[in-house]
């Protein structure tokens, strides 16, 4: 009887003294976190999860969304102040924008608590003070590096390495066929692969595609050819000059491929992202410039009948476009700590390294442009690699947001017939002008 | 005492009303006076949901008046007038044509008649959904039929049909609603009517104009005030459909209202918008419900 009372004794001494240890290793657990994401950036992260549950005892909910609905819900989340997210995604040029007005939750706190290396997310990211607003040294971290994204040029490698079309091509135009090196090249290449495959008197193989639907991806995909011609959207005081030669020219160039050239589908006025990938996956292109994230759709045995035979290049006009995804805490966050906690496990090396091994998925860890496995592994790699230097990103404030809109709206109606290139430029111009006028900016 | 209590007693069976009435007051109120008004107070600011560092400021008429300057809105409420037209008139053409057809063929046959009815009852957003597929220039069913019909492929979203793409899938969906009330319509009016005709010698042409037509008059009514107003809030699938593309040939009015609040934030003046939207349908619609009111009077 005593030696049971003994036992007892030690038993509730040995559970009150570990109960501390036990909270202390978990202080968040029993948390709930809600994440909101953009569809696809999820890859890999079910099977993950549950260790992560496990080590810290924090209940993980991730919700996929679209682009629009993205930005949809957080304009309305933000406005109204509601508290439904503990973790969300977000382009970075809008997190400036979301900071700015004061949305985001400071991280820097939790940066020195839980002793997080910025040294091993891609440098691009965290060089150019990407993850901080204002965007500038000594500036509090307000997002951490989730999905890394550079354009790089997909190709058909059966293609370019056809022996016969090495030859119709060297003898057409003079020069080796290669992936391009410069527009006039890309433009060469592109004429060169339209063509009718199956003699049934319609085109079924396509140079390039672009996109005319008015929707934000249209921005992202003309923007490196308007960099590349030398023009942009704004200059570096934040003055547009979108209506400038050279910018006209890069959108003219853009346009050219699908009205003049006519070296994209017919149809590539009210494409979008998924026709376009739909297209390339199907065999009906020879080129097409794409965010990396892409691979794994492009890749993927199932759905593309073009799998394993793609190889990647830096874009011709030499003037790829930083984009990506970066991972904030809303300021109405119920458990800020928990929130951190979520992320940096998200975006650590291990994980972003092994999320990407297994996916293809383009995590934003410096290491994956460092392993020589990872760069043999996934042939885009070496790509965005190179294009590393030449990467420039969006303007880096507010209003990114609104320049998209403005600029898809605008743009996608030269390919609806209702206004010329010139046209579309001066409206852009005449819109951006006031939207940075309102932003005080000037 | 015995005074005061029938005092109150009788108050309050004057008053009693209040207490029956009070709930749906209150419901109506808040949902109803409030958001409205709450409405009108924001169309009356400059007010951006994503841009919070421009204060939200009273100014007034000032997103009124920017109506008349605002090209996107003339383009809109331009589209708007085509596709109100575009589907009202086809809706009524063809719906009164089937319900012709459907009254004097094939009176029995209630399985065809639900048949009919089925686009109705799809969801708008999978009726896009599902046309947008249909339609695909490079792998839609439709493109693939024609092809084989010796026809070459059409862009059926691109810029030149787009717009005519979008009220025939819209007439597609909602057909079944104008056929419903037009066979209805018909089973109202008496075959006396129709013998009376036949024992004239009316031909059936004669019939249809003397007979049918004139006694259809309020059915009609009921349909055009419906399609109008139906025409002028049209949204979910010319949003899934076309998104308002290419370019914004096919953006309606409620679609750019849509734009405005939800796309650019600015709520004010999407707020002012819907103000607009809902006086263009009291100012078309008003006079047809008027009438009706008379009738039924």
């Amino acid at each position: 009887m005593k030696s049971a009372l003994q036992l007892f004794l030690v038993s509730v001494i040995c559970f009150l003294t570990t109960v501390p240890v036990w909270a202390e290793d978990k202080p968040f657990a029993g948390t709930e976190l809600t994440i909101l994401m953009i569809a696809g950036h999820d890859v890999g992260l079910k099977t993950r999860l549950p260790e992560f549950e496990q080590k810290t005892g924090i209940k993980v909910n991730i919700i996929t969304v679209s682009m629009p609905d993205l930005y949809a819900k957080l304009g309305t989340e933000f406005a109204t102040g509601g508290n439904s997210y503990d973790v969300t995604e977000m382009m970075w040029a809008a997190a400036q924008g979301y900071a700015r007005g004061g949305n985001l939750y400071e991280l820097d706190q939790f940066m020195t608590k839980y002793h997080v290396d910025t040294k091993s997310y891609s440098s691009v990211y965290v060089d150019n003070h990407m993850i901080q607003f204002p965007q500038k040294e000594g500036s509090p971290v307000i997002c951490l590096p989730h999905q890394a994204d550079l354009q790089i040029l997909a190709y058909r490698a059966d293609l370019f390495e056809n022996d016969q079309y090495k030859a119709e091509f060297k003898k057409s135009y003079g020069y080796e066929l290669a992936p391009p090196a410069s527009y006039p090249e890309f433009i060469d290449m592109a004429k060169f692969f339209t063509r009718d495959l199956n003699g049934d008197g319609e085109n079924d193989l396509f140079g390039t595609v672009v996109m005319g639907k008015n929707f934000p991806s249209l921005v992202g995909d003309i923007t490196s050819y308007i960099r590349g011609m030398g023009g942009n959207w704004l200059d570096k005081n934040n003055h547009p000059v979108i209506d400038s030669k050279e910018s006209i020219a890069g959108i003219q160039l853009y346009y050219d491929l699908f009205d003049k050239e006519k070296v994209t589908p017919k149809g590539a006025a009210t494409y979008s992202w998924g026709e376009e990938v739909a297209d390339f996956q199907n065999g009906r292109i020879a080129m097409m410039q794409i965010w990396p994230g892409a691979v794994v759709a492009l890749e993927d045995k199932q759905a593309s009948k073009v799998a394993g035979k793609i190889k990647y290049s830096i874009v011709p006009g030499k003037a790829p476009t930083v984009g990506g995804w970066a991972v904030a805490i809303p300021k109405t966050a119920k458990k800020p700590e928990a929130s951190f906690i979520f992320m940096n496990w998200l975006t650590s090396e291990k994980i972003a390294l092994s999320r990407a091994q297994e996916t293809g998925f383009s995590t934003a860890t410096q290491a994956l442009y460092d392993d020589p496995v990872m760069l043999e592994k996934f042939s885009y790699l070496p790509a965005v690699k190179a294009s590393l230097p030449y990467g420039k990103g969006w303007p880096q404030i507010g209003e990114f947001t609104s320049i998209w809109q403005i600029g898809a709206q605008e743009i996608s109606r030269i390919f609806s017939g209702e206004l010329s290139v010139e046209e579309s430029a001066k409206n852009m111009q005449k819109q951006l002008d006031r939207l940075m006028t309102d932003g005080g900016y000037y | 005492m015995a005074d005061t209590i029938s005092q109150i007693r009788a108050a309050f069976h004057r008053k009693s009303y209040l207490f029956f009435l009070g709930p749906s007051l209150i419901i109506m109120g808040s949902l109803t006076l409030y958001p409205m008004v709450y409405g009108i107070k924001l169309s009356l600011t400059r007010y951006n949901l994503v841009r919070p560092w421009i204060p939200k400021t009273f100014v007034g008429l000032k997103n009124f008046t920017d109506f008349f300057s605002d090209e996107y809105l003339v383009k809109s409420l331009w589209v708007t007038f085509k596709f109100a037209m575009g589907t009202v008139a086809l809706q009524v053409f063809i719906g009164l044509l089937v319900a012709l057809v459907l009254h004097q063929i094939l009176k029995k046959t209630s399985l065809l008649r639900f048949m009919v009815l089925l686009p109705m009852l799809i969801v708008p957003v999978v009726t896009g959904i599902i046309w947008r597929l249909i339609l695909n220039d490079t792998y839609g069913v439709l493109n693939w039929i024609i092809q084989w019909l010796g026809i070459a492929p059409q862009l059926w979203l691109g810029p030149d049909l787009a717009l005519i793409t979008v009220i025939i899938v819209e007439t597609w969906a909602w057909l079944p609603f104008s056929i419903l009330l037009f066979s209805l319509g018909l089973s109202s009016i008496p075959e006396q009517y129709y013998e009376a005709a036949a024992i004239d010698g009316a031909g059936p042409w004669r019939t249809f104009f003397t007979i049918t037509l004139p006694n259809l008059r309020w059915t009609l009514f009921i349909v055009l005030v419906f399609k109008f107003s139906d025409a002028l809030k049209a949204f979910d699938t010319i949003y899934t459909l076309t998104g308002g593309g290419p370019g914004i040939a096919t953006r309606a009015l409620a679609l750019y209202v849509q734009n405005r609040g939800f796309t650019d934030f600015e709520i004010g003046y999407a707020m002012a918008l819907s103000i607009l939207v809902l006086t263009i349908s009291f100012i078309i619609i008003g006079p047809f419900i008027s009438r009706l009111d008379k009738q039924y009077e």
